[in-house]
């Protein structure tokens, strides 16, 4: 025999499988999980905090859950996690789905029974199943669909026999059903809403739509008031931004709309948007060229980019203002997906004459050939093998290209490893002659990913040898050296003087990118070190490699970008880089380590990446689990102690909040009763009694049993945990009052008023004999 | 179709102030018969005044016939009793007609029903074709005999009794039957010192039922019933009253929850009830008294005793408050 409550508790787990499979698919991009949980938990506990038969709040209630992830998401904004309206929405019918499978069996006094909630919550579910695998198809997702659809199946089978078995009332019982709550207060909700949104009308009757959405509706930018998840107002937020450069969505990556872009290249982003150097602006003349030997226009720029990336003058002008538009556009060169920081080398220097750096010693040119190392299928182009002993694991990041127009590849000092998807051939990466990684193209197609591999240094140097030459017989920077040779006095040699060097350094300068050297200096890096002590990253960069070399020790400028962890979205667990990340800093040589050649031969020696300049870290090994717990608890231990006053504060406010919260409810309330009472008839006068001694019952944990009658319940001292009961001539009142309609009053009016006081007066201050 | 009135209206004799103190001799009368058995005194008399027929099912010898004999001969209207058997026909409960010799026409002969207090004593040794005779008399209070309709006496009340043990021979009371009972009691065994003033009363002399003199005439008994039915019933105790109707329609042990006859019955014992405890209105309080006897009546499932069960789903539907 189909048994009800099987079918009952089917008919909850609906709700609770498609709330699961909601966040699962949510988690996959929102990492507030603390917010998902506040508030799942607020809905929860609104829910099952509902009182009684939830015959009078009913509507508010419902209103309420309804509304609260719009409410909480107005927070989440201001946390920088705000969500899209359309997730609001589905939050919000997850909400009173919950409500109903939840409250389902105490709504009947609305019209809804149990049988009837339970179909509803059901329809419901089936919508936030239905949102949420075509938001985010994961396995996951699938496989909780799938049990989803095998559960609402056998509920709908089980369902329907017990109806056919007349289990269930008939069909006209629920058709019959009220659908509006037949108290007042709807009414009021209804009429103030109305009367809500005329007003809102009148007030904006002559307002344009741009005008009469500000500040209502979330934006790009356009109306200085910023979203990311903007769907609407001023252009569009970062969200779809991003879906539109999501580039499994986006097919052609190759095509002449992508390379005849007017976009910026890498030459702009050294030459124009960074710092362009002195003189460097020229005329040109037009010289007619024969059809077979005819550069495409596109073409063009990325020659003027070889050339003139072989040099780079450290005097230059100051970095130019960004232009601000009022359109928000994603101004990204790439996004970084993995652990930040990171330092991303696309030139390296080997020469420096005092203005300028320069490459002048072309390095061997290494072959590239495809490997399959870890099974799965994916041809990676092995870069180079690392000692493991020394060097972390090795640790993958991708990058998305957006507006980097150049045929160099970013890549970690340390790369082993490189793959795009779908391409089977090797040669398509090379070196370039400064020994930087770059691909056989052009340019590197916008929208293209690519996948590295790299090793990040250990922290501990010490069994680390490095390259050096022999010193100079005439030293060419006298002073410099004598510097470097006073930073590091009585410091042991090897990568120790490399460590205080730069340290010393970062210590020495600021690091000011608007801190140019003047166009009449000789030696900029003298001028540097000694007089301005302020600078950008090339003259840390440039200072460092020159020191270092002064002591012996084999090093290289390296120019690239800094992908800032500041800069990390954890909404898509990507960094953005930008052209103001054009980063410089110092490589040294290592004999750790060697690079295949193409013959077959290896070329032993590393180069390792050293940072000069303050405020920039290199990437250090990842973490184990046991160090990530003892930063986390170090991080909690370091934020409760920064804000312990803080801490003290709210645990002693919660603290008398929590013990005095009844008293202070009951005054509150008695307060309510003493002025509603006034004014009111002599019916409204014994009603709010009631009311006061039921809400008191409540604060006292002894609420009335649903299904307890009003007399019975006063006259078993039930409100007052039997310590006391009101007088029988009261309750024959309370009971005129609730159910005696136009019968006569069964006392006088100034007997009445005497009554009601004496039932409402403060319960006896001994303790409960419970 | 002709309609005969058995019986001519009756004067109003009955003052304001006097319910409280017709129902308080009847209380009595009874009281002295019944000994120790108050509470269930108090529902019978509900019953009474809600104009609803009364089960009795209990062992024998507990007082089931003493109690309807008292009733009978307090109210002071015709009394009519019934031993039904196997054997008993339809006509002997309803009546007959009889050709008479003398004036060569047919003549109608009353049967029990034409009585103020039927006592149908164990009717469920009759036929269920004999039972069925009771189904417009209690009903409607009428009977339909060859082509005319009699009418009965307004205060028609139908006390019946049955032995849920001597099952042998005894045809279970129709569900349709059992729905025309307002509701059914079980007297139960008196408590010891009750026992002990009945052993007290029955030396030197019996004090029977059939001796108590009428402390109320049928005309005054009507307009009590009037009085009851006049008492008020707010808008959410009736939606309480469905809802608790409905409780039972849903209800998974139930196979046959109460009916919209039982909900009205429901409602008039309630009135009754409040009246008797002094009100004007009904209250939730008033319903839930008298549930356990109104729908232990009339609800159909596997279950031996349906109090648990009515007392869970009292304490499952919301009462109305605020």
């Amino acid at each position: 025999m189909p048994g009800r409550p099987i079918t009952r508790i089917a008919a909850s787990a609906l709700p609770l499988v498609s709330t699961a499979l909601l966040h699962v698919t949510l988690s996959a991009d929102d990492p507030s999980t603390a917010w998902t949980l506040c508030e799942l938990g607020g809905t929860v506990l609104l829910c099952l905090g509902a009182r009684g038969p939830v015959t009078r709040y009913a509507v508010a209630l419902m209103a309420g859950v309804a509304l609260l992830p719009l409410a909480i998401n107005l927070l989440r904004q201001g946390a920088g996690v705000g969500l899209p309206l359309e997730t609001q929405l589905t939050l919000g019918l997850r909400n009173l789905m919950l409500l109903l499978a939840l409250c389902g069996g105490r709504l009947a006094a609305h019209g809804i029974s149990a049988g009837l909630a339970d179909a509803l919550a059901g329809l419901a579910s089936l919508f936030v199943v239905l949102f949420a695998v075509l938001r985010t198809p994961t396995a996951l997702a699938y496989a909780l669909a799938a049990g989803y659809v095998l559960l609402g199946l056998w509920w709908l089978a089980r369902t329907s026999w017990a109806e056919l078995e007349g289990r269930f009332a008939p069909s006209g019982a629920i058709q019959g059903k009220r659908w509006r709550a037949t108290r007042g207060p709807s009414w009021w909700v209804f009429a103030g809403c109305g009367l809500a949104v005329l007003c809102c009308g009148l007030a904006f009757r002559e307002a344009t739509s741009t005008t009469s959405l500000w500040g209502f509706m979330p934006s790009s930018g356009g109306q200085l008031d910023y979203s990311e998840v903007a769907n609407g107002g001023i252009g569009d937020g970062d969200q779809l931004v991003a879906a539109q450069q999501n580039p499994s969505s986006v097919g052609p990556i190759e095509t002449d709309l992508f390379i005849e872009s007017k976009q910026a290249s890498l030459f702009d982003v050294f030459n124009e948007l960074g710092e362009l150097p002195l003189g460097h602006r020229k005329s040109s003349r037009a010289i007619a060229l024969a059809p077979d030997r005819l550069i495409h226009h596109h073409l063009k720029k990325l020659t003027v980019n070889e050339q003139a990336g072989r040099e780079f003058s450290t005097v230059r002008n100051k970095p130019q203002t960004q232009r601000q538009g009022e359109q928000r556009t994603s101004d990204a060169l790439m996004y970084v997906t993995g652990r930040v920081p990171l330092h991303l080398a696309v030139r390296r220097y080997d020469t420096w004459d005092g203005r300028n750096l320069s490459f002048r010693y072309p390095k061997p040119p290494a072959a590239f050939k495809l490997s399959d190392p870890d099974g799965a299928g994916d041809r990676w182009a092995i870069v180079s093998y690392l000692r493991p002993a020394w060097f972390g694991p090795e640790e993958e990041h991708e990058l998305r290209i957006i507006h980097l127009k150049s045929d160099r590849l970013p890549s970690p000092g340390l790369v082993t490893a490189a793959r795009i998807d779908e391409l089977n051939s090797a040669d398509l990466f090379r070196w370039s002659a400064d020994a930087s990684l770059r691909m056989d193209v052009e340019a590197i197609p916008p929208l293209s990913t690519i996948h590295l591999k790299s090793q990040c240094g250990s922290t501990d140097w010490s069994g680390l040898d490095l390259a050096t030459h022999a010193p100079a017989t005439a030293e060419p920077f006298p002073k410099i050296a004598a510097l470097a040779r006073s930073w590091v006095e009585g410091v042991p040699a090897g990568c120790q003087q490399v460590e205080a060097l730069c340290e010393r350094l970062k210590k020495h300068c600021v690091l000011d990118p608007e801190a140019v050297v003047p166009s009449k200096t000789k030696d900029t890096l003298e001028h540097f070190l000694t007089q301005s002590r302020r600078g950008p990253s090339y003259l840390f960069a440039a200072s460092a490699a020159v020191m270092l070399r002064s002591l012996g020790y084999e090093s290289r400028v390296v120019s690239g970008f800094y992908a800032d962890p500041k800069r990390y979205d954890p909404v898509s667990k990507r960094t953005p880089v930008l052209a103001e990340d054009l980063h410089f800093w110092v490589e040294i040589k290592s004999t750790s380590g060697f690079v295949f050649l193409r013959n077959g031969d290896r070329i032993p020696g590393t180069w390792l990446p050293v940072e000069p300049s303050p405020g920039h870290t290199l990437l250090g090994p990842q973490p184990g689990w046991r160090q990530r717990v003892v930063m986390a608890a170090h991080a909690a231990l370091h934020w409760a102690l920064q804000n312990a006053w803080l801490i003290a504060l709210s645990a002693a406010t919660l603290t008398v909040l929590m013990s005095l919260r009844t008293p202070a409810a009951d005054l509150l309330l008695t307060a309510v009763w003493e002025f509603a009472r006034r004014g009111g008839s002599e019916r409204s006068h014994v009603l709010w009694t009631l009311w006061l001694i039921e809400w008191r019952a409540s604060l006292r944990r002894r609420a009335r049993p649903k299904g307890e009658p009003l007399g019975a319940w006063l006259l078993r001292g039930a409100p007052e945990g039997g310590a006391a009961s009101p007088s029988e001539e009261f309750v024959k009142l309370a009971q005129w009052a609730l159910y005696g309609g136009r019968t006569v009053r069964p006392t006088t009016g100034d007997r009445l008023a005497v009554l009601c006081r004496q039932a409402v007066r403060p319960a006896p201050s001994k303790k409960d004999p419970r | 179709m002709t309609v005969l009135a058995s019986q001519a209206a009756h004067p109003a004799d009955l003052n304001p102030a006097g319910f409280e103190v017709a129902v308080d001799r009847l209380r009595r009368a009874i009281n002295s018969v019944l000994r120790g058995k108050a509470d269930v005194v108090e529902r019978v008399l509900a019953c009474l005044l809600a104009r609803g027929h009364l089960l009795l099912e209990d062992l024998p010898g507990l007082g089931k016939t003493t109690l309807a004999k008292a009733l009978a001969h307090s109210v002071g209207g015709k009394f009519a009793r019934v031993q039904c058997t196997p054997d008993l026909l339809p006509s002997d409960i309803t009546g007959f007609s009889m050709f008479n010799q003398k004036t060569r026409e047919f003549e109608f002969c009353e049967g029990p029903v034409f009585s103020d207090v039927l006592l149908a004593d164990e009717i469920n040794r009759a036929t269920p074709r004999t039972q069925s005779a009771l189904f417009e008399a209690m009903a409607e209070r009428q009977v339909s005999i060859d082509k005319s309709t009699h009418r009965l006496r307004s205060t028609f009340f139908v006390v019946a009794t049955q032995n849920p043990v001597d099952s042998h021979g005894a045809h279970p009371l129709p569900e349709a039957q059992l729905d025309r009972f307002a509701m059914k009691l079980t007297v139960g065994y008196p408590s010891p010192d009750a026992e002990l003033a009945m052993l007290s009363d029955q030396i030197g002399g019996a004090s029977e039922a059939t001796s108590l003199e009428p402390v109320i005439t049928p005309n005054q008994l009507q307009q009590l019933q009037a009085r009851v039915s006049a008492v008020e019933v707010a808008e959410k105790v009736q939606r309480y009253l469905i809802a608790l109707a409905q409780a039972t329609r849903n209800h998974r042990e139930i196979v046959l929850g109460l009916s919209p006859r039982g909900l009205i019955l429901w409602q008039r014992v309630a009135q009754a009830w409040a009246k008797l405890q002094g009100r004007d209105f009904v209250t939730p309080d008033d319903l839930q008294q008298v549930a356990v006897p109104v729908l232990s009546v009339r609800l159909m499932g596997d279950f031996p005793d349906p109090a648990p069960l009515i007392e869970q789903l009292l304490d499952s539907v919301p009462v109305p408050v605020l």
